[in-house]
């Protein structure tokens, strides 16, 4: 028994094997249908045939030019044995979106299949205008939508035609400015009852800032009527582009699943499961330009801001102090992008020091245009007191309607700053103190007159009366010095006379005092020594000898650096004189040899003695 | 013997304070002052052209005066006559030094010439000179000159009288300091003296002057400056300057369009 079904398994599959490895396979690619409306969808078959082996590369679609790859692919396989011929394939379903109008070709597809490339014949397939086709086409109107008695009611189409699903992306505005909103809009129209939808893949909007504005779930929707015929409008998607560069953008279509629901011929059927069918639609590419701004009459405050806005500054008090924080908020309003908003033109606040903004900003869609407010909010520290004023806050928008710019300020703001209270005072304000900005540069001011004009430019020291002035003073003090050395010369001369015949003055008096002696005459002998000693004092000391004393015979002794025991002798020797002089009596013979010797002797030693003054 | 230190003293002094400014000019058809004033209030006005006529008024009568030029330079900056307001504050500085308000002017005026002046690369010990040079104007120089002079002499003079008395050293001693002192700002006066009185610098009044290897057209164009550049005169030769240039190149320049400072 096992052998034989094992001989029969073989037998079997040797049959079957050998036309398979003898058969070559074949590809073959069709398009169904191969005329279609715009936005519709294509199917796309390739089909390999005469062998079993499964392809080892497949057709890469997704490159393929005009093309949308929105589904696939969904392989199946057919096998038949039939009299001895065997045929089998497999089949490749792709779902195609094509692009844009007129003939589109599907280039040679590549399949490889056990090492050999094989290609498929090109497939034309012909893209009409929406409704040229009279609705025809597809979807495939098998398991007819039509059953639904109601949605037949609400839209009544002419029997004749079948239904259409259509999708349709516009924008409000085909040229717009840089900034300025457009709003892009995705709408379906269906004559069948959707299930389901879903987008295909989000699409991007390269150039854009987007901004969804639906925001609910439920879809818009409305009964329209259009030359296809009666359909609801289903308004899916609303989004405000901002563009953010000049130039020529396109927005790449969208593509959506739908699943519409189809209810059998039987009703018991339809009572129990809503089979669905599916298949893909895509929108129409939407190009928008987009212009340059204007050069002309923009002003220097301009940051970008596009749409209509208003300004509002305030500050939360017109009072405060030193060091008391002032808040200080600036708010635009409007139409337009809030987000992109540039911080308006603060100018530079004196006396205040600044704190980086605080910003808030909301936004929201109202009637399919986005507007909103930002809202920048400085602190102000006060740094010194009085009237501060806060300059005018500036900000400039593009207004796209008018097509001009604007300018908004606000009025300058008063603020009083009282002293701050001492005591309060951080100690760290100083390090916030700032240089004291340069604003401008100028000249200096030209000069009032500080006294008469007159003529500067003369050389003071040029005229003869300056050299008079420098002369005079010196010829003064030359001819001081010629008078006085002059008059030293003389006096000095006549003094050293005299001290040099002092001595021989003195003995000339001594040798007629020696005659009166002799004479016996006391009183001319006693005068005429006196008047030796005292002459030759005055002549040495170079003094006048009238009014001499004793004392200050002394005293010029002392003066002239004699000592005072030769002062004693020489005034002891003066007084004995004077003595002898007015008293006769007393004076005897001896006693006059023994003055005369006595003076002798002190003018011998008083020689030499006595200084020059 | 002290009568005459008196009168040595009497005369200084007379001679300090009465005599430098005995010489004064006399007046002119329009007084100065009343010029000088009604300029002052044209320029306040905003007519600056009038103003500066004002102000030339009072220089063709042969005043100089530092204030004049000084508001001149003004008027003609505020006129855009970069070159003239370079004129005159160098001629306001010439007569004053010591005005910062001039100074301040020139070097913003300096700002708006065309070519580049080559930045002040003198020695510090000449710069500082220089400066030191600049701190009182040549009138107080001359003063204080006169005042240590005359001081030193009556010192001198105290000095030689006072003979052989035991102070007399120390007279004689502060007499020296005095008159070494009084040389010393002999020099400084002569150095400003000279600084007021040299007419070897000019300013270009012209927007553009060729500068020219020698004084003649024929010859070879070797620069040209612009207005207001400030350059060194050398030689004169009919209609022709021989200056040089800030950057130390020297040729030929027709002489009207220059303006010696």
């Amino acid at each position: 028994m096992r052998p034989l079904r094992i001989v029969s398994f073989l037998l079997l599959s040797a049959l079957a094997a050998t036309p398979l490895l003898s058969q070559e396979p074949q590809v073959r690619a069709s398009v169904t249908p191969d005329r279609v409306e715009e936005g519709n969808q294509v199917t796309l078959t390739v089909e390999i045939s005469g062998g079993s082996q499964a392809p080892d590369e497949l057709p890469d679609l997704t490159q393929v030019p005009g093309f949308i790859l929105a589904a696939g692919p969904s392989v199946s396989s057919y096998f038949q044995w039939v009299n001895g011929r065997t045929s089998a394939s497999r089949t490749y379903t792709y779902t195609l979106l094509p692009q844009g109008r007129g003939t589109r070709t599907i280039p040679p597809l590549a399949v490889k299949i056990g090492g050999v490339v094989l290609r498929t014949e090109p497939v034309r397939v012909d893209v009409v205008p929406r409704g040229s086709l009279g609705g025809g086409g597809n979807p495939p109107p098998q398991g007819s939508p039509f059953a639904d008695p109601g949605m037949r009611q609400r839209l009544a189409p002419p029997p004749t035609t079948p239904a259409l699903l259509i999708v349709e992306a516009s924008v409000d505005k085909p040229v717009v400015y840089p900034g300025e909103q457009v709003t892009l809009v995705y709408r379906v129209y269906t004559q069948f009852e959707i299930a389901q939808m879903t987008l295909k893949d989000q699409p991007t909007y390269q150039g854009f800032w987007v901004e969804d504005l639906k925001t609910d779930d439920k879809y818009e929707t409305r009964p329209v009527a259009r030359k296809e015929g009666d359909f609801i409008e289903y308004t899916v998607l609303k989004k405000a582009l901002f563009p953010t560069n000049p130039g020529n953008f396109t927005i790449p279509p969208i593509t959506f699943h739908f699943a519409v629901r189809r209810r059998g011929m039987d009703p018991f059927e339809s009572m129990f499961f809503q089979p669905t069918e599916g298949f893909f639609r895509s929108s129409g590419a939407v190009t928008i330009r987009v212009k340059d701004l204007p050069e002309q009459g923009r002003p220097p405050e301009f940051k970008g801001a596009v749409g209509r806005f208003t300004l509002e500054v305030t500050t939360d008090r017109k009072q405060t102090r030193v060091n008391d924080a002032v808040a200080l908020k600036i708010r635009v309003e409007g139409q337009g992008n809030i987000n992109t908003l540039g911080t308006p033109t603060l100018p530079e606040i004196q006396d205040f020091k600044r704190y980086e903004p605080k910003v808030e900003e909301a936004m929201q869609a109202k009637g399919g245009t986005l507007v909103g407010a930002k809202t920048w909010e400085y602190v102000l520290i006060p740094l010194a007191p009085g009237e501060q004023v806060i300059p005018p806050v500036r900000f400039a928008f593009f207004d796209p309607l008018t097509a001009q710019y604007r300018l908004l300020q606000n009025d300058p703001i008063r603020l009083s700053v009282a002293k701050g209270d001492l005591a309060e005072m951080p100690v760290q304000a100083a390090p916030d103190r700032t240089e004291i900005p340069v604003l401008g540069s100028d000249i200096r001011y030209i000069k009032q007159a500080a006294g008469r004009i007159v003529d500067e430019g003369t050389i003071p020291y040029a005229g003869r009366g300056f050299l008079a002035l420098l002369l005079a003073p010196l010829a003064l003090n030359a001819s001081i010095l010629l008078i006085t050395r002059r008059r030293a010369a003389l006096s000095g001369s006549e003094a050293l006379v005299r001290r040099r015949r002092a001595g021989r003055a003195a003995r000339k008096r001594l040798r007629r005092a020696r005659t009166h002696l002799a004479h016996d005459q006391s009183g001319q002998f006693y005068q005429e020594m006196a008047s030796a000693l005292t002459f030759y004092l005055a002549d040495k000391a170079g003094v006048s000898a009238s009014g001499l004393t004793y004392d200050r015979i002394e005293e010029i002794l002392s003066e002239r650096g004699v000592e005072p025991e030769m002062g004693q002798r020489f005034r002891r020797c003066l007084e004995a004189c004077d003595f002898a002089r007015f008293a006769p009596a007393s004076s005897g013979k001896e006693e006059m040899e023994r003055a005369f010797a006595e003076a002798g002797k002190v003018i011998e030693d008083l020689e030499g003695k006595v200084r020059v003054p | 013997m002290r009568r005459f230190c008196g009168v040595v003293a009497v005369l200084g002094l007379a001679l300090l304070f009465g005599g430098i400014g005995a010489a004064r000019a006399a007046g002119a058809s329009r007084s100065p002052d009343e010029l000088f004033a009604r300029g002052y209030e044209q320029y306040s006005r905003g007519d600056y052209a009038a103003a500066a006529d004002s102000y030339r008024e009072i220089l063709s009568a042969g005043i100089r005066n530092s204030r004049v030029f000084y508001n001149l330079g003004n008027a003609c900056f505020r006129r855009n006559q970069i070159g003239q307001a370079i004129l005159y504050y160098e001629k306001a500085l010439r007569l004053d030094p010591t005005d910062e308000d001039a100074r301040e002017n020139l070097r913003y005026a300096n700002l708006r010439i065309r070519d580049r002046i080559p930045a002040d690369d003198s020695p510090l010990l000449l710069a500082l000179a220089v400066r030191a040079r600049d701190l009182l104007r040549l009138e107080q120089v001359t003063r204080l000159f006169l005042g240590l002079y005359l001081a030193g002499m009556l010192l001198g003079a105290g000095w030689i009288l006072a003979n052989a008395r035991r102070w007399a050293p120390h007279l004689g001693i502060a007499a020296l300091v005095l008159f070494v002192l009084s040389l010393a700002c002999g020099g400084w006066m002569l150095l400003q003296g000279r600084a007021r009185t040299s007419a070897d610098e000019a300013i270009v009044l012209v927007e553009k002057v060729e500068v020219l290897s020698g004084p003649g057209s024929e010859n070879t164009l070797l620069a040209s400056v612009h207005e207001g550049t400030k350059v060194r005169i050398h030689n004169r030769r009919e209609a022709w300057v021989q200056v040089t240039l800030p950057d130390g190149r020297a040729g030929w320049i027709r002489g009207e369009t220059l303006g010696v400072i």
